[in-house]
């Protein structure tokens, strides 16, 4: 037997191959996640073509006077932010991140740490994000003319990799924050990420709202925050100031390093952990949510369901994110003086909540069966789920309407957003009561066959996110219609007129949602339970 | 293939004082399942009489599990029926499922909520009140010995307690008839007799159970009766007199099912 170690080389060879191996079958063994990447794929290719597209433009657009460079600089900058920025956040918020490599699934095997992290980074290129976010990154050299094309070639290699490497510590501390058992490790990884993410683009933002155009001098000081600054050098270059691009790249480099060196930590950290911990252990008697829910089958699945709410961290995770949102919105809606964005939130928060229901089931995974042995008619299920959300969306929903209203000092908008909210809140809920029955999405299952691949998981979310939104929005019109309408022509009748349309659209939707959904789910409980079966053990 | 059942099912009623029970406690016909176009359960016809304690044993990959799923509403089965105390497993499942308890072989729990929780739930699932709840989930956590780790959350069990914790969830409802894919699976063996004595009362006491398992010597020594399945057929099914004849029953078992090897592996598997 041939037990000795494999070079450098050849294991990062290995793991590749055995990344793509892996993709290969399930994508061969599921077509519905082949179709799902192969639409991905499409959704990608689509939106960096109008990237490379608009960079090429704004090249040739404008001339070279000074406005137009600085135009330009902005414009890559902001760019290349929100480009990273969204590398790091899809892990926080989405479970169906490729996690073939997991260093947890090779801990058994003698690779070193090294050696590993090369082999994600290098997934991460080949895959058509990373392809395609490199094509994106080459393509801005087309912005600048003369000595600033070379530069932004050189620099695009480094930003893409910080990218990358952000996405895998993003990944790697939510795994951290998952595997933790300490409520208190969990809130300080999770401190830590949103001080990284948050805090250098908020002081940025504090900074350049002091400058005589708020905007553009709130771009001008993120060009320098560290997600960005690799991003500026090439317009840097462009506009005369060498000396301080090659402060910007030496800057970028460090964050890079900063990055692998945290990534590298966490990695170490998560090798030595066996699993998910699934909560710290109560006294006997303590039932929590079961306790006092109503003693009924729909009872029960409310109260387990909120029980997953605070205890899965697949689940955790998206209540920690969803406060996020409102948060940014209000911020910017009073920062570019955008009071409709502050207005607007509440239905959009109340819209985005019950999308975690999607896939509810899923996340059962065969558990399920637990349910179905049971003579649990589907409705309860349905209202049970339902409810869950509804106890935690709800409130939530009335004080994002509030806090929003509030801040821009349009609190007399209160009755149209509540209705539109109601409306949209628990027409969502019943559309996806009805989708959730049919769809069962491919989701990982931590612990569970260490080489099962997820690929297409987060499409399946994302296109179902898609389909579930525009249905909502397209039942709920009878509500949004007349609540627009008194909010932009400020009729209070009117708005009081929607709270109670609102109110009761939503209660039809879901009452009609919970009965269809409840018929599918009585008709098709059996092959969920198989096709739960066949993606998770 | 089963030999006169009902008049079997009838005597077993009669020895375990079940008078009124005109059928049998599960009764599969006809039952077929493939996955693609390999054969799982290939046509099984079996009859389980009330009152007794039912061994299912056969190789891996003999459909034990698929059988039981089917049998318990749990896997659409391609062709054939399931009748439980003469209730259509698949055209009433509610009415069916309602007095079968099902301990189901690989498949996960809700494993956020404790112990005590879980039994809690499915008690709540099935319809028991509060109290009676209450009250059951202590008695069984007792009797599976798992009361210290009544307020742990599943996921920090053990498998044999996954186990344990599963069967006291198919017990809450007090079932008619218990179905238990391999229940003894990596229970430890004071447990495991523990268990053995609760089925053996539950099953004098007019209930009835099904147990899937690998061990011969267990079935031979627990069940009264016994099928062997391979391949997806049932190769023989009676009262475990019946079935092993004069010999063991895993010589009966060897005797029909084959495949005994009689080398001892290969060279580079011995210990030097």
């Amino acid at each position: 037997m041939a037990a000795g170690e494999l070079s450098e080389r050849a294991a990062i060879a290995l793991l590749l191959r055995l990344r793509f191996r892996v993709l290969l079958n399930t994508l061969r063994r599921n077509v519905l996640q082949l179709v799902l990447v192969i639409l991905g794929g499409v959704q990608g290719t689509v939106v960096a073509v109008l990237a490379i597209v608009g960079l090429v433009l704004l090249g040739l657009l404008g001339g070279d006077e000074p406005g137009a460079l600085l135009v330009r600089q902005r414009t890559v900058v902001t760019g290349g932010l929100v480009l990273t920025l969204g590398w790091m956040i899809v892990p926080l918020i989405t479970s169906g991140v490729e996690n073939t490599l997991d260093p947890r699934r090779l801990a058994r095997f003698p690779i070193r740490v090294g050696t590993l992290m090369r082999a994600q980074v290098l997934v991460g290129l080949t895959w058509i994000p990373g392809v395609l976010t490199l094509l994106v990154a080459l393509a801005a050299a087309a912005v600048w003319r003369g000595p600033a094309i070379p530069v932004a070639i050189v620099c695009a290699v480094p930003g893409v990799l910080i990218c990358v490497v952000g996405s895998r510590l993003a990944a790697s501390l939510t795994t951290a924050a998952i595997a933790s058992r300490r409520t208190g490790v969990r809130a300080g990884v999770i401190a830590a990420a949103l001080t990284v993410l948050v805090l250098p683009i908020a002081a940025a933002v504090l900074v350049g709202m002091r400058a005589a155009e708020p905007v553009d001098g709130v771009v001008d000081a993120l060009a320098w925050s560290p997600l960005a600054v690799i991003w500026s050098a090439p317009g840097l270059v462009a506009t005369g100031h060498p000396l301080a691009a090659l402060g910007a790249v030496a800057l970028g480099l460090v964050v890079l390093a900063v990055l692998v060196a945290a990534w590298r930590a966490s990695v170490l950290a998560v090798a030595r952990t066996t699993g998910d911990a699934g909560g710290r252990a109560v006294a006997a008697g303590r039932l929590g949510a079961l306790r006092w829910m109503p003693a009924s089958p729909a009872g029960a699945i409310a109260a387990r369901s909120l029980t997953s709410w605070f205890r899965d961290t697949r689940y955790t995770r998206q209540l920690v994110v969803v406060p996020l949102l409102p948060v940014l919105l209000i911020f910017w809606a009073r920062l570019v003086d955008q009071p409709a964005l502050a207005i607007a939130v509440a239905p959009m928060v109340a819209g985005l909540l019950p999308l975690t229901m999607f896939s509810a089931i899923s996340y059962d995974g065969t558990a399920f069966a637990g349910q179905l042995m049971a003579p649990v008619p589907g409705w309860a299920d349905r209202i049970g789920r339902a409810a869950a959300i509804g106890l935690i969306a709800g409130p939530a929903t009335v004080v994002i309407a509030v806090v929003g209203l509030a801040v821009v000092g349009r609190l007399d908008l209160l009755p149209p957003i509540l209705g539109m909210s109601a409306a949209v809140l628990l027409g969502a809920l019943g559309v996806i009561s009805v989708s959730s029955a049919l769809v069962v999405v491919p989701v990982p299952r931590t612990g569970r066959n260490p080489f099962a691949g997820s690929a297409g998981a987060g499409m399946t979310s994302v296109i179902g996110s898609y389909a579930v939104t525009g249905i909502t929005a397209a039942v709920g019109l009878p509500t949004l219609v007349p609540g627009v309408l008194a909010i932009v022509f400020d009729r209070p009748v009117l708005g009081w007129a929607t709270l109670v349309v609102g109110l009761v659209e939503g209660a039809i939707l879901l009452a009609i949602g919970v009965r269809v959904g409840g018929r599918l789910l009585d008709r098709r409980g059996p092959e969920i339970l198989t096709r739960l079966r066949s993606t998770g053990v | 293939m089963t030999r006169a059942p009902t008049a079997r099912a009838r005597a077993t009623q009669a020895r375990a004082g079940v008078v009124d029970e005109p059928t049998a406690a599960l009764e599969l016909r006809g039952l077929r399942k493939s996955f693609g176009a390999k054969a799982a359960v290939d046509g099984v016809d079996l009859t389980v009489p009330g009152g007794s304690f039912f061994g299912l044993v056969g190789p891996n990959g003999a459909g034990k599990t698929t059988t039981l799923s089917m049998a318990t509403g749990l896997l659409r089965p391609d062709a054939g029926t399931a009748r439980v105390h003469g209730l259509d497993v698949w055209s009433d499942p509610f009415a069916a499922k309602r007095i079968i308890g099902n301990l189901a072989d690989g498949v996960e729990l809700f494993d956020r909520l404790t112990g005590e929780q879980l039994i809690v739930y499915t008690g709540l699932l099935f319809g028991l009140d509060r109290a009676t709840v209450a009250s059951r989930a202590s008695d069984l956590l007792d009797l599976l010995d798992l009361t210290s780790s009544a307020g742990s959350p599943v996921s920090d069990y053990s498998a044999g307690m996954r186990k344990k914790i599963g069967l006291a969830a198919a017990l809450v409802h007090s079932p008619r008839l218990l179905v238990l894919d391999e229940p003894f699976e990596s229970v430890d063996p004071v447990s495991a007799a523990n268990i053995r004595d609760i089925l053996a009362g539950f099953a004098r006491s007019g209930g009835t159970v099904v147990v899937s398992s690998h061990s011969m010597d267990l079935v031979q020594r627990m069940c009264d009766h016994v099928a062997i399945v391979a391949a997806g057929r049932v190769l023989a099914a009676g009262t475990i007199d019946e079935v092993r004849g004069e010999g063991t029953l895993e010589d009966r078992f060897l005797q029909l099912v084959g495949g005994r090897r009689h080398d001892e592996g290969p060279e580079w598997l011995r210990g030097s």
